[in-house]
């Protein structure tokens, strides 16, 4: 069998075998369920080192005819069960199986009724969200897409908080009314392309004629926004965040959010490089408004399970921005940055986790001077902070600095509004660590914490050497994506060309230095 | 710029040691906690987290700077054995140490191979590579950075020997000497590597390290505050050094400092680059104004006095302040390149040493006083900047860090001699007590202070004379300029008069102020001769030949050539010997004169400053609030931006997105209800509807064929 | 009667052909006799499941058999026709599985009538799905709809099913009238009955006349299908009638009226015998009726009641299907569309009334709160509800996605993208209920108020285990059911 398939089938396999075990065999679900998540780990890191960055081609590929929709006038549209690893995919397919086993042992931790189901739907996710970043069949993603609603909404909905039934219900069809508008998308490509494979597709979308492009785009582009989640279709993200146990939040903004981003990368930027380049102020405005607005609307929170989950509008908004500054520094920013956000949030939620299984409450008032009895804890805490405030020599600094280079070469003044989310992310984060942390132990049940254990260290210890790692050499990660990246930015640069021929008076930027794309158009 | 004799590879170690050495302290560190059974389970409850003591009651007091002594005071009634930890400071002060004496063999080699020997690099370390352009690190000792190199590491190290005496009995002992190291770090990689964006991680690193060393005292509350009010207001200067360094990317497609200084004049010629030079020059200064605490963006500095005293004398008066005046030498043509850019600088420069000078008149905290004066001094080497003084504003810098280095410490040691009193009101007669920091707080006074001869005096009427130099619109940065120089002289000597002089206002049967140790006093006393001899650095053109005069100008030359030939490029103007002469006796003499005064009406204690406060409170209010600066933010920065934020939660999102969002699902529900009332049950209507809409449906079909 | 018929009705082509019909109508008549007879009457389930493979069989075996009209064309046999037929017996069987020990007390002792009614009402069905001209399907339409008046009264002691009786019925009858007097017009325009003839009419088709007829046709079928408006009876006959003889008409009546709908439209090739006038009519009203029934469902509180406006926009989906019939670029592409949609709701919709008639073994009516904490009482029942939720929500990979995705590829197909993307949009309403359901299951503390114990029902449960299967199987095999489509 090959890998890939191994990879996405393997943590369904466990969750058959977890559904198999009793009800109150807790220990043997928990053990099953790490397993097969470790397992998924080794054999995904595997995968993603025996990938050559150098070339731009599918690897590990795996194709085997699936069945075959009616395409109109009698053709047929073959579906393939094709799964492949690319530059754009190979650092989303990394974090999601290294976050695997740490998800596992943080519901140590949180889940402590109805273990079973939640182990079940954690390896189906993870089944899910492999099967998105790694499927190259149209109609195939599209399944693995909606298929990675369901396991969420019932963790949500399950061992959420006190408000999560509006929660999940939000969530679920906030996303999924994006996705059907996608799924139109989807049908009518397939129709006009008579084929559903992606690396077909690529070739074939651009030659569509151009209005019909732009529709296909939007319909794709919003549901990948709602995804993101871009600026102004956020507010499903703070509630579903803040009511969702850790393990949920995390597996969001660790991995879900990202399937957003990478949806924008491969298909809308991948696909329809004309409508994308036309679109790339919007989107760009976007970006920037979202980490303006995301960092205010973090500003204004007491909860900092909630703070959070703002600030992930907001450096989302950076990720959407670098993407569509459509040039090397602002596209590899934030494929790295996807990383960045992945490791340095989920990081931060599991510390909001492990604060909360200790206290209950997420109230920042109900904290101070922790710091005190928890050092290891603030350590932690502190690091994740300054990661994701962006503090050079961590992985934050990398992403942020080649996107705000990259969208700066786009549109300077766009550059300019986004620079200030440097300023706001160091104000909101850096009072919510004060208030958590320094200030004097008012609470008295505060003074009896303890300090995280060995599990909560060694859990969190990966994701803090990969932020150092990627901080200080963030090539060895980078250099994977490059030439798929290159490949998809030449698309665009042909785009470029092919309008600069229709009307001449716009400049012709090459990727090495784009001043201004985003203005000509 | 590979130098001619190879690859310094060990260059990587000068940096290298202080984060080694900080690693090790952090180990120490929780090493120490754990001796203490801070990891122990906790029963719940009171668990025995460190010690407790640290905390009772300092919620309750606001930031206000006269509160917070006595919680500094009981800081140290609790002192704790740091046990295991108190390797700390061994190890730290050795790795110091060590930088210190590699940077001197590197600075040998380097003055070893003369003028054509421009720098020694090291292996470069491939950082990030965009794509477009790569961003590599190499460390670097050129000219310039050699300066910078010896006072950091030199100065330094003698703050961390000071401080093993300052902090002994703290709980956080080893803590402390990890920051300090970790400091250390990033200031050599600010100032070391040759990579703007190297610079850069320096840069944000000693914004760190402040953060963490202001709040090091967290407990209290209000020095979180200010650590984080430091970070915020250098994110905002840093934010603006983020802008220029794309300008700078855009216009040069590098980084590498050498190559962009090299690149400057090559590009001047093309049309709209001055433009952007400007533009970028103007927002790297920004970044500047950020770190090294200018207009508008110092107030942080006086509350970084929360930290560890010797924070203060490392961080706000030796290095980190100094960023920014390196930074703009470093990229010297650029800036010079433009004359609004420098008269800009010039400007600011001399309105935030007035400011802060004018300030610092009133202050009755000790460390307050050392605070604002640095925020002046720094106006200073800015003014010697805007008036291309470059040498000048590095040989300010360099004394600049002797003497405050020296004030700071000595003021420490008063503090600590006085168990943590800083308020100068509460101090008087001190010399008697202490008479080793008293004679090395002279000394320093003196220098700040410009008395003849002495560092300070040497390094400040240079400046003087450079702006006096430039004529036109400078003769009125010279004037206040020099208006500068009698407040520091007056404030200087005002501060010396109330803490060492008069009667003891402090009730000297409760406690004894003691002398310090001799680990606090032997780098007093050093640095001390530094204050003095300082000035040799660069005595004034007018000086005979055996006294190498502008000895640290040729010393530079290499470094600020291309910055200089552009403003010679504009027209140079030298002084004649009679100005400078005249211009050195109009120093000394006012120095002299308003030093005697300032020291004159406050000997005799407070009721000076009294009659002042009595006879024109607003003034004094006004002043000793810092020109209400701080006020104004709040009012017109921060609260704003708090309702924004405010605004956009619970309006914009919640209320408006949100609304909609929800909004769409009650109209369906209210639909639902609606559809529901439609089967009443009621079979006629039923068949109404099915009879209606068929014939609808005919009448459709017949009319559209 | 003369030879020429004989030889019509004896030819092994048409016997073939008809062979299903003739098993259903056979077994019907075999299991009164069994019932009757002293001692046969055990035989029951075995003559009824007997019945129902055959004529399984036969379907299958004439999947292959070349199309064409037998019996002056009056019964037209294709591909298409054994799917619906074996659509039909799948419901048949559900709704007859469903019902095993689920009649209490006295109406237990006619559940041979209810498999007999069972039985000709699906022959009925096939007759309507095959019928070549107007009076063979209203022959058959009647032969349907006369067993299920009864069938929906079947529990007599209950007012409400009577009720359900008598409401169905009236507005049957009138709707009948409306096809026959739809039919007269026809004829009376094109003189001629038989869909080959009309659609030789030409010219006449278009005539005021004719067209007229077609729109009375048109409504009465609507009433079958149940759109909007003629969808108003649902609610009350679904929710009164007996749980498992809703699960049979929701699925099977559906289906037998599209599959005549659907020949009257032409199937490959052909063009469609309503005016071009009708897409835009027909595309209106499903978009209408699916904003009706999912809106509607989003506030019921009876399963069974929420379930019957999720029906009525499932018809309105599938309808989309139809009114894109005009201009769809795929031959049949509408046929195979609703095929598969049909053929994935008859085992989700099926299923789910089945676990409906379950769960009211616990006593009194399936509700928004008697479900809720199902999932820790009865996980399993739970988990089926679940998905089946999901499927009808067309959550991949079950079958109802695919049955969704086909559909709104016939839409987009025929260029009606923006009522597609108002349809997919309705479909997020839907989500909206199906959740609920789940939410109260899962989500929810347990009401326990059920006063029995749940009985276990064998039939039940065979039928639900079924569906599931199929579920799972059409997710995520479709290959599987679309190469039986042809």
């Amino acid at each position: 069998m090959d890998s890939l398939t191994l990879l996405v089938f393997l943590p369904l396999l466990g969750a058959l075998l977890v559904a198999l075990t009793p009800k109150s065999a807790t220990g043997a679900q928990r053990a099953i369920t790490l397993l097969t998540m470790l397992v998924t780990m080794v054999l995904g890191l595997q995968v993603c080192l025996d990938f050559n960055g150098a070339s731009a081609a599918m690897q590990h590929l795996v194709d085997v005819p699936w069945f075959s929709l009616p395409g109109g006038s009698g053709v047929d549209i073959p579906v393939h069960f094709k799964l492949g690893l690319d530059g754009i995919s190979v650092l989303m397919v990394a974090l999601t199986a290294l976050l695997g086993p740490i998800i596992v042992l943080s519901t140590w931790g949180h889940i402590h009724e109805r273990v079973k189901e939640f182990m079940v739907w954690l390896l189906v996710m993870q089944t899910g969200m492999l099967g998105v970043f790694l499927a190259l069949d149209l109609v195939l993603f599209y399944v693995f897409w909606e298929v990675t609603l369901v396991p969420l909404y019932f963790m949500l909905g399950i061992w959420g908080g006190e408000r999560r039934l509006y929660a999940t219900i939000k969530f679920f069809l906030y996303t999924l009314a994006g996705s059907l508008v996608m799924m139109i998308g989807v049908i009518l490509l397939l129709y006009q392309t008579k084929t559903a494979d992606i690396e077909a597709l690529m070739n074939l979308a651009p030659t569509l004629d151009s209005t019909r492009q732009t529709w296909i785009f939007w319909s794709f582009a919003l549901a990948f926004m709602i995804k993101v989640p871009v600026m102004p279709f956020h507010t499903w993200l703070p509630d579903a965040h803040t009511q969702a146990p850790t393990s949920g939040s995390v597996i969001l903004a660790g991995v879900l959010l990202k399937m957003g981003t990478y949806g924008l990368l491969r298909f809308c930027i991948g696909m329809f490089p004309g409508p994308a380049l036309d679109a790339a102020p919007i989107m760009m405005v976007l970006g920037a408004l979202g980490i303006v607005y995301g960092a205010f609307l973090a500003m204004a929170q007491h909860d900092i399970k909630r703070l959070i989950a703002c600030s992930s509008v907001s450096h989302l908004g950076y990720v959407v921005l670098g993407l569509f500054a459509l040039n090397q520094a602002g596209v590899r920013g934030s494929v790295l940055q996807m990383v960045n956000h992945g490791l340095s949030t989920g990081l931060l939620f599991l510390l909001v986790g492990m604060i909360y299984e200790r206290r209950h409450t997420r109230m920042l008032d109900q904290y101070g001077g922790i710091a005190k009895v928890m050092p290891l804890y603030a350590l932690f805490f502190g690091i994740a902070v300054f990661s994701s405030v962006g503090l050079p020599g961590l992985n934050g600094f990398v992403g942020e600095y080649m996107i705000l280079l990259g969208s700066f070469q786009a549109s300077p003044w766009i550059a300019a509004v986004s620079v200030t989310g440097v300023i706001f992310g160091a104000v909101y984060l850096l009072m919510a660590t004060r208030k958590l942390l320094f200030g004097p132990l008012t609470h008295a049940e505060n003074k009896g914490l303890n300090d995280i254990n060995w599990r909560e260290a060694g859990l969190m210890l990966p994701i803090v050497v990969l932020c150092f790692w990627i901080g200080v050499a963030p090539n060895v990660f980078l250099s994977r994506t490059d030439a798929s990246v290159d490949q998809l930015l030449s698309r665009i640069d042909a785009q470029r060309a092919k309008v600069a021929l229709v009307e001449p008076h716009s400049s012709v930027p090459s990727t090495a230095a784009t001043i201004r794309a985003g203005e000509t158009r | 710029m590979q130098s001619p004799q190879g690859d310094y590879g060990w260059l990587w170690w000068i940096p290298a040691l202080p984060l080694l050495g900080s690693a090790v302290c952090a180990l120490l560190h929780f090493l120490t906690l754990r001796s203490r059974g801070v990891f122990a389970p906790k029963a719940g409850g009171h668990g025995h987290g460190g010690h407790g003591g640290h905390d009772h009651g300092h919620g309750k007091h606001g930031h206000d700077d006269h509160a917070h002594d006595d919680h500094a005071h009981d800081d140290h009634e609790h002192s704790v054995p740091a046990g295991i930890g108190a390797l700390a400071h061994p190890i730290a002060a050795l790795a110091m140490l060590g930088a210190f004496i590699l940077s001197i063999l590197a600075v040998k080699d380097l003055a070893a191979g003369g003028e054509q020997l421009t720098s020694i690099e090291s292996s470069v370390w491939h950082w990030i590579d965009t794509g477009a352009f790569n961003i590599d690190i190499s460390i670097v000792i050129d000219r310039l950075s050699a300066v910078m190199v010896l006072v950091v590491t030199g100065v330094g190290f003698l703050i961390h020997v000071y401080a093993g005496g300052y902090m002994k009995g703290d709980a956080g002992f080893a803590k402390f000497f990890c920051y300090l190291n970790l400091f250390v770090f990033s200031m050599l990689m600010l100032i070391l590597s040759s990579s703007l964006l190297g610079l850069f991680v320096g840069w944000e690193g000693v914004g760190l390290c402040s953060y963490l060393l202001i709040g090091f005292w967290y407990e209290k509350g209000w020095p979180a505050e200010a650590g984080q009010k430091a970070f915020v207001m250098n994110r905002i200067g840093d934010a603006s050094f983020l802008i220029g360094s794309f300008l700078l990317v855009h216009l040069f497609g590098t980084l590498d400092l050498s190559d962009i200084a090299a690149a400057v004049q090559g590009k001047l010629g093309e049309d709209g680059v001055s433009f952007q030079l400007l533009l970028a020059g103007l927002l790297l200064f920004g970044g500047a104004c950020g770190k090294s605490a200018q207009l508008p963006l110092f107030t942080w500095l006086p509350d970084a006095m929360a930290g560890p005293t010797p924070v203060s004398a490392l961080i706000h008066a030796a290095t980190m302040v100094t960023a920014g005046i390196y930074l703009v030498v470093r990229l010297n043509p650029v800036f010079a390149a433009s004359p609004e850019l420098m008269l800009v600088i010039g400007i600011v420069g001399v309105l935030t040493a007035f400011v802060a000078g004018s300030t610092a008149l009133v202050q009755r905290d000790i460390k307050k006083v050392l605070a604002y004066s640095t925020v002046s001094q720094l106006g200073y080497m800015f003014l010697a900047l805007g008036s291309g003084a470059f040498a000048s504003a590095i040989f300010h810098l360099a004394t600049h860090a002797f003497f405050k280095a020296l004030l700071f410490l000595g003021a420490g040691s008063v503090i600590h001699g006085m168990h943590h009193e800083q308020d100068m009101h509460r101090m008087g007669n001190l010399r008697k007590y202490m008479p080793q920091t008293f004679l090395t707080f002279l000394v320093g006074s003196a220098a700040l202070s410009g008395l003849p001869l002495l560092s300070g005096f040497f390094s400040k009427d240079e400046i003087l004379a450079h702006t006096f130099a430039n004529g036109g619109v400078y003769y009125v940065l010279w004037g206040i300029g020099l208006l500068t120089a009698m407040m520091t002289a007056f404030y200087t000597w005002r501060m010396v008069a109330l803490t060492f002089f008069g009667p003891e206002r402090f009730d000297t049967k409760k406690f004894q102020p003691h002398e310090s140790p001799a680990v606090m006093t032997i780098p007093l006393i050093i640095l001390a001769v530094l204050s003095v001899i300082g000035g040799a650095l660069s005595f004034p053109p007018v000086f005979p030949a055996i006294f190498h005069p502008e000895f640290l100008h040729h010393w530079l030359h290499p470094v600020l050539q291309p910055g200089e030939e552009l403003i010679a490029a504009r027209g140079a103007h030298a002084l004649s010997h009679t100005t400078e002469w005249a211009l050195l006796g109009l120093g000394s003499v006012v120095a002299l004169a308003l030093a005697h005064a300032g020291f004159r009406k406050h000997m005799a204690g407070i009721a000076a400053d009294e009659a002042t406060a009595a006879r024109s409170p607003v003034r004094t209010a006004f002043l000793s609030m810092a020109w209400g600066l701080d006020a104004a933010y709040q009012k017109l920065i921060v609260g704003p931006v708090r309702l924004v934020a405010l605004m956009i939660s619970a309006v914009i999102d919640g209320t408006f997105i949100d609304g909609f969002v929800n909004g769409a699902g009650e109209v369906a529900l209210s639909f639902g209800s609606r559809m529901r009332a439609m089967t009443s049950g009621n079979i006629a209507a039923y068949g109404l509807w099915m009879g209606a809409i068929t014939a609808l449906i005919a009448l459709i079909f017949v009319w559209q064929r | 009667m003369n030879k020429q018929v004989l030889e019509q009705m004896l030819n092994p082509a048409a016997l073939a052909a008809l062979s299903p019909l003739f098993t259903l109508c056979g077994g019907a008549m075999l299991l009164l006799l069994a019932d009757i007879l002293p001692g046969l009457a055990k035989l029951r389930s075995a003559l009824f499941l007997a019945t129902i493979a055959v004529a399984g069989w036969f379907a299958w075996d004439n999947l292959g058999a070349p199309a064409g009209g037998h019996i002056f064309g009056s019964f037209q046999h294709s591909t298409a026709l054994s799917n619906w037929t074996l659509v039909f017996l799948a419901s048949a069987l559900i709704g007859w599985a469903v019902a095993q020990c689920y009649y209490q007390s006295e109406e237990a002792n006619f559940l041979a009538e209810h498999d007999v009614l069972i039985l000709v009402a699906t022959a009925g069905m096939v007759l309507m799905a095959g019928a070549g001209d107007l009076l063979t399907f209203f022959v058959g339409l009647e032969t349907l709809s006369v067993p299920l008046y009864t069938l929906s009264g079947f529990r007599r002691a209950r007012r409400e099913s009577v009720e359900a009786g008598l409401k169905y019925f009236v507005l049957g009858a009138f709707a009948a009238g409306m096809f026959l007097y739809g039919a007269a017009l026809v004829y009376a325009a094109t003189g001629t009955i038989t869909i080959e003839g009309m659609r030789a009419a030409g010219a006449a088709l278009s005539s005021p006349l004719a067209l007229a007829g077609f729109a009375l046709i048109a409504g009465s079928l609507f009433f079958k299908i149940s759109v909007f408006p003629f969808h108003l009876w649902v609610p009350d006959v679904y929710q009164g009638a007996p749980t498992p003889v809703t699960a049979f008409m929701a699925t099977g009546t559906k289906a037998a009226a599209f599959a005549f709908l659907l020949s009257m439209m032409g199937s490959a090739g052909s063009k469609p015998l309503l005016p071009e006038s009708a897409a835009l009519v027909f595309a209106w009203i499903a978009v209408i009726t699916m904003g009706v029934g999912n809106l509607g469902a989003l506030v019921q509180s009876d399963l069974k009641r929420m379930l019957a406006y999720s029906g009525i926009a499932h018809a309105g989906t599938m309808l989309l299907a139809i009114a894109s019939g005009w201009h769809d670029t795929q031959p049949g592409g509408a046929q195979n569309a609703i095929l598969y949609y049909m053929g994935a709701y008859v085992f989700t919709a099926g299923g789910a009334f089945g676990l409906i008639a379950w769960l009211e073994s616990e006593g009194g009516p399936v509700t928004m709160d008697s479900i809720k904490g199902l999932a820790q009482r009865r996980p399993m029942i739970a988990a089926a509800l679940a998905l089946f939720m999901l499927s009808l929500g067309g959550m991949p990979p079950l079958g109802g996605f695919w049955g969704k995705y086909l559909v709104f590829s016939c839409a987009v197909r025929a260029d009606m993208i923006p009522l597609a993307v108002i349809g997919v949009l309705m479909s997020v309403i839907a989500l909206g209920y199906y959740l609920r359901v789940i939410i109260n299951m899962y989500m929810q503390p347990s009401a326990a108020t059920s006063q029995h114990p749940l009985a276990a029902r064998k039939g039940s449960m065979l039928a639900v285990g079924i569906c599931s299967l199929m579920v799972l199987v059409l997710g995520v095999m479709p290959r599987w059911f679309l190469d039986l489509i042809g």
